[in-house]
């Protein structure tokens, strides 16, 4: 894979922008146009290195076998750094490969900037990174630093052609970020549909790479880069965002922070829940734009999770309880996998709560769901092939019906 | 467990240095004195808090499933950090569970432009993290950071009363450290005298390690914004063990970052890159048989020469070792004993490979061998060193079935 060139111009697609895209080789003919729209006022923080191309390639690249070449300089620690990722990756999808990486190589150099930023999706994640970021703050919540902007990436969650799902959701977050008297940036990218690993590997490989590009786009601006995890330490396994890979995305001036592992999602959402911007803005469904549509797996595990706090009044703003049932959360389809863990924890959460009517649904939903995986994992097959596509779909559909299930915003 | 008092004066052990001291009271009735000696011009950074103090009980809390209490206040997300320590420990060692901390909570504050340090024991390690933050270093090696003050520690690898080891490595790493125009400075502490209260097994190789390193980096906390440790086993071939990228970087603050440094190479790499590094070539020390030069005949010696020959550095580095002890023979008695070395023979072999050393590929092979069959032989006779009244018998046994040309430290 190559990069051939970089342009830095006015954006046609996103008014009050400036686009930066470059173009890159790949294959015998292949050739990709990789672009980044950031509000014009981030211009002067746009990267001028390879930093941010060369992470954007990598998962590429290690699953053709591609050696990475470019003529932009690459940061001395971050070429280091991406050997380890490449070792890590290696080790956890044997099928990937360790490749090559030519280009200048850049020194360390005194670092410019402090600010910090912290990924914004409107989650638990993103109020948990933001609450522990207020330095005294009058909920009585321990700073364990301080954030100066928040990103929102339009193009991961929802489509980047997608205008009429952003821009409700992005309204409400921007008016969220200025509430918390934060500065709100907006960065949209076509990454995920030009390059399929970020689409078909987003969960298991490629989530902290993308998210890593971004905040790399904008180095010169930071001196730290903070995105929410997923699994806390004690339960890790392979996945796209982990705390030994992200870091490693980091260069000798800006540090990709994965924060707050040491807590489970249960623990996270009590100490959102403190803030009241949290009570009022929450958003953590993928099915709808602006609102929680409480009847999906992601609004159903928040709102278990907020039942077992005792938090369901605080939160009647932001999800509509008037549907929520124990029989539902019985219901709840959670998968055979990872996912089992956040349940596992709201178990132990509800018994040390002696909410036994909870532990007894989420216990039914975690049998159900153990029964049900292999059967829906053999349907999700079908679908893949061709011919028997339309089976599968009937199948999974027949195996779900009744089971409050993931939903997306298709990208 | 309690920690009680925490207080600073000059050390009558250690002319020219201050000491803090503080005592840890668990189980009731037992206690224990640690204490930690600085130099007298860094009394000034000395902590405060009770980060310090937390990182060195919670192998022992842990041990003993005891909660901590700290009086001292304990910076927020090291708090937070705590509890993923003592999650992956868990996750590591069944019988380890986690354990409360009760203590005030400090937050976030801006702080003002501190210090980077590396700890430096002279081996392949310290001079593979050093050579890299240099910036614009003559020697064309990229610089990924920069480093104002190498850290030694007495009380780790030699022992806290081991004076004549320890100062002579000191001196020679003084003048390394001159050289190199960086600040040096020893720490001396007895925390590894605690050792001896804790119930687990290796506790210092498997556990304690990275809480010692983070003991005596918060120790100095109001000075440094981050501290390098050099890594020991590279990504892709992790294990659980006492030094790691995932717990190590969990003892920071939120003003010091602890750094695991150099995990994305092999042992062989690393080696590679300090043979590059002139300030290395006399200084080098690897030896843990010796205190101010490499005896150039136990296991470690050896293994750092065979990779220095193997990579073709024998004759730059040949003031670093007696190279007249080194024959490509005696590697087929090198012992293989741990998975650790396991991989370390591997890379080894690799390189030897590559670089067309096949005397050294067909002597690896061989010791490969041989120790498949003397593994379960030397494990039965460390039993039996351990057992009542035949420990004579398991210590000759041991003797005997590691006798050779190399020793086994």
């Amino acid at each position: 894979m190559e990069l051939l060139s970089t342009q830095v111009e006015p954006s046609i697609e996103t008014p009050g922008n400036i686009r930066c895209s470059a173009r890159i080789r790949w294959g015998l003919t292949g050739e990709l146009s990789l672009w980044v729209d950031v509000p014009e006022a981030c211009t002067k923080s746009l990267s001028e290195t390879g930093n941010p191309w060369l992470v954007a390639m990598l998962p590429m690249a290690a699953s053709l076998g591609e050696d990475i070449e470019l003529s932009l300089p690459v940061d001395a620690l971050l070429l280091e750094n991406v050997r380890g990722v490449m070792k890590i990756w290696k080790e956890w999808y044997p099928e990937l490969h360790s490749v090559d990486i030519r280009c200048p190589v850049k020194g360390y150099a005194e670092p410019k900037s402090t600010r910090t930023a912290t990924f914004f999706s409107g989650g638990v994640d993103s109020y948990f990174s933001i609450a522990r970021r207020m330095p005294q703050n009058p909920h009585g919540i321990p700073a364990v630093g301080k954030v100066d902007d928040l990103l929102t990436v339009w193009g991961f969650d929802v489509g980047v052609s997608d205008e009429a799902q952003f821009r409700p959701l992005v309204g409400m977050l921007s008016e969220s970020a200025q509430r918390l008297a934060l500065n709100h940036i907006i960065v949209r990218t076509n990454l995920r549909e030009v390059m399929p690993i970020y689409r078909k590997q987003w969960g298991p490989l490629t989530h902290g790479a993308g998210l890593a590009f971004i905040g790399l786009m904008l180095e010169r601006r930071y001196g730290e880069i903070v995105l929410g995890s997923t699994y806390p330490y004690g339960v890790l396994s392979p996945w796209g965002s982990h705390p030994l890979v992200d870091l490693l995305f980091s260069t000798s001036g800006v540090t990709i922070v994965h924060d707050g592992a040491a807590m489970t999602r249960i623990g996270k959402t009590e100490l959102a829940a403190r803030l009241p911007e949290t009570r009022r803005s929450l958003h953590v469904c993928q099915a709808a734009g602006l609102h929680n549509c409480s009847r999906c797996e992601k609004c159903y595990r928040t709102m278990i999770a907020l039942d077992i706090l005792g938090l369901k009044e605080a939160f009647n703003a932001v999800f509509d309880w008037s549907d929520y049932t124990l029989l539902k959360v019985s219901k709840v389809y959670v998968g055979g996998g990872l996912q089992q863990i956040f349940y596992k924890e709201m178990i132990s959460a509800a018994q040390v709560r002696g909410r036994e009517d909870v532990v007894k649904a989420l216990r039914y939903s975690s049998r159900r769901s153990g029964r049900l995986a292999p059967f829906v994992g053999f349907a999700e097959q079908l679908v893949k092939r061709p011919i028997v596509w339309r089976l599968g779909i009937a199948l999974r559909r027949w195996l779900l019906s009744g089971s409050i299930q993931k939903e997306y915003i298709a990208l | 467990m309690k920690f009680l008092k925490n207080s600073a004066l000059s050390s009558s052990d250690s002319p020219g240095y201050v000491r803090s001291v503080g005592k840890i009271y668990w189980a009731d009735e037992k206690e224990f004195c640690l204490w930690v000696d600085v130099p007298e011009a860094y009394a000034e950074f000395l902590s405060e808090s009770g980060n310090a103090w937390l990182a060195a009980m919670l192998p022992l809390a842990l041990s003993i499933g005891e909660d901590i209490e700290i009086g001292l206040s304990v910076d927020a997300l090291l708090l937070e950090n705590v509890r993923g320590v003592m999650a992956i420990w868990h996750e590591w060692y069944p019988e380890l569970k986690p354990i409360n901390i009760h203590c005030p909570i400090k937050t976030w504050e801006p702080t003002p432009v501190k210090k980077n340090a590396a700890f430096f024991s002279g081996g392949i390690d310290s001079y593979f993290t050093i050579a890299r933050r240099i910036p614009g270093n003559k020697y064309d090696i990229p610089a990924v950071d920069k480093v104002d003050d190498l850290i030694t520690v007495w009380g780790f690898d030699v022992k806290v009363r081991e004076k004549n080891q320890f100062f002579q490595l000191e001196k020679m790493l003084k003048k390394s450290a001159e050289c190199l125009g960086l600040n040096h400075l020893s720490i001396r502490t007895n925390l590894r005298d605690l050792e001896a209260h804790i119930p687990f097994n290796d506790m210092w190789r498997r556990l304690g390690q990275c809480a010692g390193l983070g003991f005596v980096s918060l120790v100095l906390e109001k000075r440094y914004k981050k501290i390098s440790l050099g890594s020991t086993k590279a990504f892709g071939n992790l294990t659980p063990w006492g030094t790691h990228p995932l717990v190590d970087a969990l003892f920071s603050t939120s003003s010091l970052e602890i750094d695991h440094d150099g995990a994305s190479f092999t042992r062989d790499q690393k080696t590679d890159l300090v043979a590059k590094f002139p300030p290395a070539h006399t200084a080098l020390h690897v030896c843990f048989a010796e205190g101010g030069y490499n005896c150039s005949q136990c296991d470690k010696c050896y293994r750092t020469m065979m990779t220095f020959d193997a990579l073709g550095h024998r004759e730059t580095m040949k003031s670093a070792f007696d190279w007249s002890k080194y024959d490509v023979k005696n590697i087929e008695k090198f012992f293989i004993k741990s998975q650790g070395d396991e991989i370390y023979g591997s890379d080894i072999t690799g390189v030897a490979k590559l670089n067309g050393r096949e005397d050294i590929v067909r002597a690896l092979c061989y010791a490969s061998r041989r120790s498949i069959v003397l593994r379960p032989l030397v494990k039965f006779s460390e039993w039996l060193s351990s057992a009542p009244f035949i420990w004579r018998l398991g210590v000759r046994l041991n003797q005997l079935l590691l006798k050779g040309p190399i020793r086994k430290i």
